[in-house]
């Protein structure tokens, strides 16, 4: 098996997609497999193939910062990318990788936990593509097939805008994304805020391609793009920058997984109409347990100053109907709550929507 | 019925042998699906997108795509014509193409323009278990399926 090495340092942003999409549309049998390491020049959001622009990013926001966004082939959500993460994309043929999704992204992954561990971080994969030191994430990955490629991306993440990150989500509430804020603080992490400082690109770019020579069994053969491939790359900067491409319908509803902060990790909002007024929760979800809530709407809570304590009561709650009104109903007969028109049912069914889609 | 470790392929079926895609003729129709190989690598789905009612595909071209644990791959048709037939539950219930391949979780229905030509490559019959036990043999053997004892979709 060959495989090429494309070192392209910093690139145009546009081309940071385009390229590794290039090379997966112009692949025949005489294509060697490639891995191509690339940071953009400027940042810009990037959102999932099946994703709806106006649903994901808020345009006015990335309108007034100048912030592009582009639409991948790969899945996954919208995400914030800048020269702070060394992309890394395998486009290899099909055949030269794993056939079960989960094993490509083991063969993928294992490399950058490699390098991560040589700076002196302790990371490991937690399937099924996340990489995490700790509990916080650090950076990730997605594949598509396209053409006769398979391709596999994601990034060593020096570090990270978590602010631009969280304002350039459409969320449905203020609420909701101070808990995407909050969430992506406790549960993302970079090299620089492992280390205190990143160390240089090019040292870790050295011992990457190290880690990646010793899992492939091959030499990585520095190479170019050729001919045909630049001008895929040329065909593709037209097709990415096309709204009829980055404003198609795909139908994948936003509210079904709300924000995923890492796997097993989600901020969600949901909304329940009860007689009593319009009761809006906004959660943050560990594997479907409540780690964090807020409680808010329009319905009378009295005494109100027993709502928060109230969220705090339910942290650590499955998403289960019964566990819910126990403590719920628990919570009501010892504090003498009265809420009029809202019973603890309706506090339940609207908690309830927050595993809508899981 | 051609069943190999875990995967079950009835060999009333005709396969893409590449695609993992199955069809069925109906008549004058084809129903067609994603096999238990096909699904069991793409692992759990989490969205599927179909072309509409009336859209022409040709065989081996894509007629949807699908989304799982962060992949995209093209989901391309055994034999070409016009989708006559989309199923709207796999739609709304993507998982049924990973625990009910062959009946709820079938995909499109399609009027084929040239049946006889595009099924003639496709797995069927008595083909469909060698054809099967080598496909599971050689990914064995890279090390791209996990071993019996850490089979996970069954």
């Amino acid at each position: 098996m060959r495989v090429r090495l494309l070192d392209l340092g910093i690139v145009p942003y546009l081309e940071s997609q385009t390229i590794y999409h290039a090379v997966a549309h112009a692949m025949d049998d005489a294509t060697p497999n490639t891995i191509a390491l690339v940071s953009p020049d400027r940042p810009y959001l990037c959102i999932g193939y099946h994703q709806e622009l106006d649903k994901e990013i808020d345009l006015e926001y990335c309108r007034s910062r100048d912030l592009p966004v582009l639409r991948r082939e790969v899945g996954g959500g919208a995400v914030y990318l800048d020269d702070g993460q060394l992309f890394v994309q395998w486009i290899f043929h099909r055949e030269n990788l794993p056939r079960r999704v989960e094993e490509i992204y083991r063969a993928f992954i294992g490399p950058l936990v490699e390098t991560y561990r040589a700076l002196g971080i302790e990371a490991h994969h937690r399937p099924l593509n996340d990489i995490l030191v700790g509990d916080r994430k650090i950076g990730g990955t997605g594949i598509a097939a396209i053409g006769q490629a398979m391709v596999v991306v994601g990034s060593l993440m020096f570090d990270f805008d978590i602010e631009t990150m969280a304002r350039a989500l459409r969320v449905s509430s203020e609420k909701m994304r101070d808990k995407v804020h909050q969430s992506l603080r406790d549960y993302m992490t970079t090299i620089k805020r492992e280390l205190g400082q990143a160390p240089p690109r090019e040292a870790v770019k050295s011992i990457l391609t190290g880690k990646l020579r010793e899992a492939l069994e091959v030499e990585l053969e520095p190479g170019h793009l050729t001919y045909t491939e630049r001008k895929t790359v040329e065909a593709l900067n037209r097709r990415f920058q096309s709204p009829r491409w980055l404003r198609r319908k795909s139908g994948l509803p936003p509210q079904r997984i709300g924000v995923l902060v890492r796997g097993g990790v989600r901020v969600s909002e949901a909304e329940h109409k009860a007689p009593g007024g319009l009761i809006r929760v906004t959660a943050r979800l560990q594997e479907n347990v409540i780690e964090d809530l807020t409680l808010s709407g329009d319905f009378v809570f009295h005494p109100q100053h027993l709502l928060e304590e109230l969220e705090v009561s339910l942290r650590d709650c499955r998403l289960s109907g019964d566990e819910l009104a126990a403590v719920i109903d628990d919570f009501y007969r010892s504090h003498q709550v009265q809420s009029p028109g809202v019973s603890s049912q309706d506090l339940v069914a609207a908690l309830l929507r927050l595993s809508d889609g899981v | 019925m051609a069943q190999v470790r875990e995967f079950h392929l009835p060999d009333h079926l005709f396969y893409d042998r590449k695609e993992h895609t199955w069809a069925r003729l109906e008549e004058d129709r084809v129903r067609v699906g994603l096999d238990a190989f096909g699904a069991c690598a793409a692992g759990m789905v989490a969205y599927i997108k179909l072309s509409p009612v009336g859209r022409r595909v040709e065989k081996g071209r894509a007629f949807g795509s699908l989304e799982a644990g962060k992949y995209v791959g093209p989901l391309k048709a055994p034999v070409g014509g016009a989708i006559v037939a989309i199923n709207q539950e796999v739609l709304t219930n993507p998982g049924l193409l990973n625990v009910d391949h062959y009946e709820k979780g079938w995909l499109v229905v399609i009027a084929p323009a040239n049946l006889a030509a595009d099924i003639a490559n496709l797995a069927h019959g008595p083909d469909v278990r060698p054809w099967l036990e080598a496909e599971v043999a050689e990914y064995e053997q890279k090390g791209m399926l996990k071993k019996d004892e850490e089979r996970q979709c069954e």
